[in-house]
């Protein structure tokens, strides 16, 4: 994935840095100075996809939005205490610690109680309208409907 | 036959049946208690008073005997021992005397040995009367003196006692032994019905508990059954959620990759069309999953609806903007026209994103070029309509019936030509059915085809955005 990322990097003009933002996600998490959210915009991104992980991330860095991507919901809660994100974006079936419960164990953070947070998976509507109904300050955007409803959806939470 | 009627019979019917049997037989039981008890105590008492009646019977015939005793000992002493003394008459005098002695002898032993009463008192009177007629043969024959006419007073005195017997006889109307005999009868009769009615509440009682054991072997058979029933219905429901998950993952990935693909095109138009196609392909299959796995649901009786006060516009934008990918190369225009503010409708926002984005996806599918509009005029008798309208190839009107059933469409040359499963219009009929809603269709062959959807708008109108609502997209 990240050869085919980096080759369509190179067969284009460089006009997106299509790369740069998982590799500055990558620093990000590692690296302590993270700017505030309200001048970067920035989105914390969790899919255990590798695939729709890698995709989304660039596409949202293709449109300047800065994205912490992980691929486990492990350790997500310090991720969002060090960078203060906008909108948290959570997939939901994920193995170790599912995206509701994710959502739960943030609520309980002083830092991000009152973070966005939108549900981003590929789960049936009915039941990603549940998790919500049992979500504060949450919403959802079916993977079905494609990147740029998810784009739309962060865009209005900036 | 008895597997039939357990199977047919519901168990709470049996069980009530059963119940309604015994209550019924125990209602038997002390009905027929409180007649034998009733029938004892009257016998009883009828018993007592035929006892009395016995004794009353016993102690006047004590007191004729007595009398007619004291009679003949008189007679004896004052004139026939006198009368005797006429040599003539005395043989016969003295004969009639011992006869008396003897009848008198015979009565008291005999009365000791009788066990009836009536008996008894029925040899009294004969004995009495031959004893008045002999005493009165013997007296006339001695031809005695002045003594005659006292003697026949004291022998009226005698009959006189016999016939108050004959009276206290016929005013009793029958023997005391023959009245306790019938109470005595009457009295088995009531504890013989008391033992019947015992033996058949038993054996409704026994009946009953069998019964209630069935039952309750039923109920437990139908509670394990509905467990299991349960149980497989969350496999089921559960196999759906990650089929459903494990089918659309990839394509969502396939779509994120067209997208990049299509951002790195930098205007080369080949490798823009390549992305836009792909991404309609994948767009196109997640949406015939999404029909496949909701007809199963229907067919499997599965589909719930939560009704609230929806953003009616909110849900119309979003479907929108989901099936713009649908469009894909053709030269198709997708536009919402509103006039005015759209209501709040009272519907399940999930189920009418799946509504609309079915009217939508056909109405693409099926327009090779032009215009498909999403109209909703202004409200009327509290209802709003949505119309999803296109310039497409339309339906012939023989067909229009059709296109409601699942897997049909127009016809088969249409399946070839544009593919499709044919699940979408049933699916939108089911779901608006289940919410209230109604869904019209008019068509002209060649022209186009406009779906009207018809929804109650919202008696909250105007109440704030819910949390849970899906995010608007445009």
């Amino acid at each position: 994935v990240a050869r085919f990322v980096t080759e369509l990097k190179q067969s284009g003009n460089g006009r997106e840095p299509y790369h740069q933002g998982l590799a500055r996600g990558a620093r990000a998490q590692k690296g302590p100075m993270a700017l505030p959210n309200s001048v970067t915009k920035t989105v914390v991104l969790v899919d255990d996809n590798e695939q729709i992980l890698t995709t989304t991330t660039a596409y949202l860095e293709a449109r300047g939005i800065s994205v912490i991507s992980s691929r486990s919901a492990l350790g997500v809660s310090a991720l969002v205490m060090r960078h203060h994100p906008s909108v948290i974006v959570l997939d939901v079936m994920m193995p170790a610690l599912d995206g509701q419960a994710l959502a739960g164990l943030l609520r309980n953070k002083n830092g991000a109680r009152g973070t966005h947070i939108i549900f981003y998976s590929a789960m049936e509507e009915e039941q990603l309208d549940r998790i919500v109904r049992e979500t504060p300050f949450a919403s959802y955007v079916p993977k079905a409907d494609g990147l740029p409803a998810l784009y739309s959806a962060i865009q209005a939470r900036l | 036959v008895t597997t039939t009627r357990e199977t047919t019979q519901p168990p709470a019917f049996a069980l009530a049946r059963s119940t309604l049997g015994f209550l019924i037989a125990g209602l038997g039981l002390i009905a027929c208690a409180v007649v034998a008890l009733v029938v004892d105590r009257e016998v009883d008492r009828q018993m007592a008073g035929a006892l009395a009646l016995q004794r009353i019977h016993i102690e006047r015939v004590a007191a004729i005997e007595n009398a007619a005793r004291n009679t003949y000992v008189l007679m004896l002493e004052r004139w026939l021992r006198p009368l005797s003394e006429w040599r003539t008459r005395e043989r016969a005098i003295e004969q009639a005397v011992a006869d008396i002695r003897r009848k008198t002898a015979e009565f008291s032993a005999e009365e000791a040995l009788s066990s009836s009463e009536a008996e008894a008192r029925n040899r009294l009177v004969v004995s009495i009367a031959l004893w008045s007629n002999r005493v009165q043969q013997a007296v006339v024959a001695s031809d005695g003196p002045s003594a005659t006419g006292e003697v026949r007073v004291l022998i009226d005195e005698v009959q006189g006692s016999a016939e108050d017997v004959a009276a206290i006889d016929s005013v009793a109307g029958t023997s005391t032994d023959k009245r306790v005999e019938e109470l005595h009868s009457r009295q088995t009769l009531a504890q013989s019905a008391l033992v019947a009615a015992a033996v058949v509440v038993l054996g409704l009682a026994a009946r009953w508990w069998r019964d209630r054991a069935r039952v309750q072997r039923r109920l437990r058979a139908s509670e394990q059954a509905r467990k299991e029933a349960q149980s497989a219905e969350r496999l089921r429901m559960q196999f759906f959620a990650n089929t459903s998950h494990e089918l659309r993952t990839p394509l969502v990935a396939i779509r994120g990759f067209s997208a990049l693909i299509d951002d790195a095109a930098n205007g080369i138009p080949k490798v823009h069309d390549a992305a836009i196609e792909i991404d309609r392909e994948a767009a196109d299959l997640l949406g015939q999953i999404d029909n496949i796995l909701q007809a199963a649901k229907i067919g499997h009786g599965g589909v719930e609806v939560t009704l609230s006060d929806v953003d009616l516009e909110q849900i119309v934008r979003r479907c929108v903007l989901r099936c713009t990918a649908l469009i894909g190369a053709k030269p198709v225009e997708l536009a919402v026209e509103l006039d005015g503010s759209v209501p709040r409708v009272r519907s399940d926002a999930v189920k009418l994103t799946h509504v609309f984005s079915n009217l939508l996806v056909n109405a693409i599918k099926f327009t090779p070029s032009g215009r498909v509009t999403v109209r909703i005029p202004k409200p009327h008798d509290e209802q709003v309509v949505v119309e999803v309208s296109d310039t497409g190839i339309g339906m012939p009107a023989d067909a229009l019936e059709r296109i409601w059933n699942p897997f049909e469409q127009a016809d088969m040359t249409v399946q070839k030509r544009f593919g499709g499963t044919g699940l979408g219009l049933s699916i939108v009929r089911a779901f608006l059915d289940k919410m209230g809603g109604q869904v019209t269709v008019q068509s002209v062959e060649g022209q186009g085809t406009t779906f009207a959807v018809t929804l109650p708008v919202a008696a909250s109108e105007g109440v704030g955005a819910e949390a849970g609502e899906a995010v608007n997209g445009a």
